[in-house]
């Protein structure tokens, strides 16, 4: 049976870290690896647990989501105590000494990463357009169309197509004016590429200081109430660990 | 504005999706494919049909 080293995140060494009581991936115990500032949390990983996860564990109760709610919880645990620079799920390393060389190869710039996560907490903001086409219906007046002159289906499918613009223009603004209020309460903002889900008009991703928390979101709670109104939907997700501003190598892995 | 807990797919968006991506020869493979890569690869295909139903295959990349 192969093994190795499940690793969670990286945190720094000098903070006392105590993890006991913390099931990690397939409950095992989490530990640290220590290396010159940094400690990378790991634990022991029979890697027949991450083999052939396949598409019927997606689901609530599936393997995956299980997998992941360990792993989260691990990096919840850091995150609760220490700045934690979190890993994509699924790294794997050989052994101790492989730890300690991907904490000497990415030193420096782990170490900019947890200055800069200190204090701060991940916050997830999407808008969705909630009006269901009703503005921009297109195509689905033939039957009306077929009773109408000409002239009169011209006329109703250039009003149809010019309230869909219209409805286009409104929501790009009302995207706009989410980030330009928002942005100034972070110390950091990321547009989040993950999901293409219809009618998802904006999804970032704000690290927010922990003093600026208040501010941030009396600001969301604001905004989602005046969007409202324009059948728009704000949706806070939070907070998390700095996830979508963990980034350690200089080239990213390429998604191909 | 009151957060949801964390339903799966905003589960796996930020754990699979996002988090530092190490690349090199300290990580370990499965046949060839190191295991984040094989991961990444399967939420992207997994992730969207749970949240939208049924869909036509994504370009990654």
């Amino acid at each position: 049976m192969q093994r190795g080293l499940y690793a969670y995140a990286i945190t720094r060494a000098g903070a006392p870290l105590d993890l006991r009581g913390v099931a990690g991936i397939t409950g095992a115990q989490p530990r640290l690896v220590t290396h010159r500032q940094l400690a990378l949390v790991v634990s022991d990983v029979e890697l027949a647990a991450l083999q052939g996860l396949s598409d019927e564990d997606l689901s609530e109760t599936g393997r995956l989501a299980g997998l992941a709610r360990q792993h989260d919880a691990v990096v919840r645990a850091i995150f609760e105590r220490a700045p934690v620079l979190p890993l994509r799920f699924g790294t794997v390393v050989t052994d101790s000494s492989s730890s300690v060389r991907l904490l000497e190869e990415r030193h420096d710039v782990a170490q900019a990463r947890l200055d800069e996560f200190t204090d701060h907490r991940e916050w997830g903001v999407r808008l969705f357009d909630t009006s269901d086409g009703e503005t921009s219906s297109s195509g689905t007046s033939t039957s009306t169309g077929a009773r109408m002159s000409g002239t009169a289906y011209l006329a109703q499918r250039r009003s149809e197509l010019a309230a869909a613009e219209q409805r286009r223009e409104f929501v790009a603004s009302a995207a706009s004016a989410v980030r330009a209020t928002l942005d100034g309460h972070a110390s950091n903002c990321v547009p989040r590429t993950g999901r293409a889900q219809p009618n998802l008009l904006l999804d970032t991703a704000y690290l927010v200081p922990v003093a600026a928390e208040p501010a941030f979101l009396a600001q969301v709670d604001q905004l989602a109430q005046e969007m409202a109104v324009d059948r728009l939907h704000l949706k806070l997700t939070g907070p998390w660990p700095p996830y979508s501003f963990a980034q350690l190598d200089v080239e990213e892995v390429p998604r191909d | 504005v009151a957060t949801t807990g964390t339903g799966v797919v905003d589960l796996l968006d930020r754990v699979i999706d996002a988090g530092a991506a190490v690349s090199g020869d300290v990580i370990i493979s499965l046949a060839g494919v190191d295991l984040i890569r094989l991961d990444l690869r399967l939420l992207l295909a997994g992730v969207n049909s749970i949240a939208n139903g049924p869909s036509p295959p994504r370009r990654f990349g």
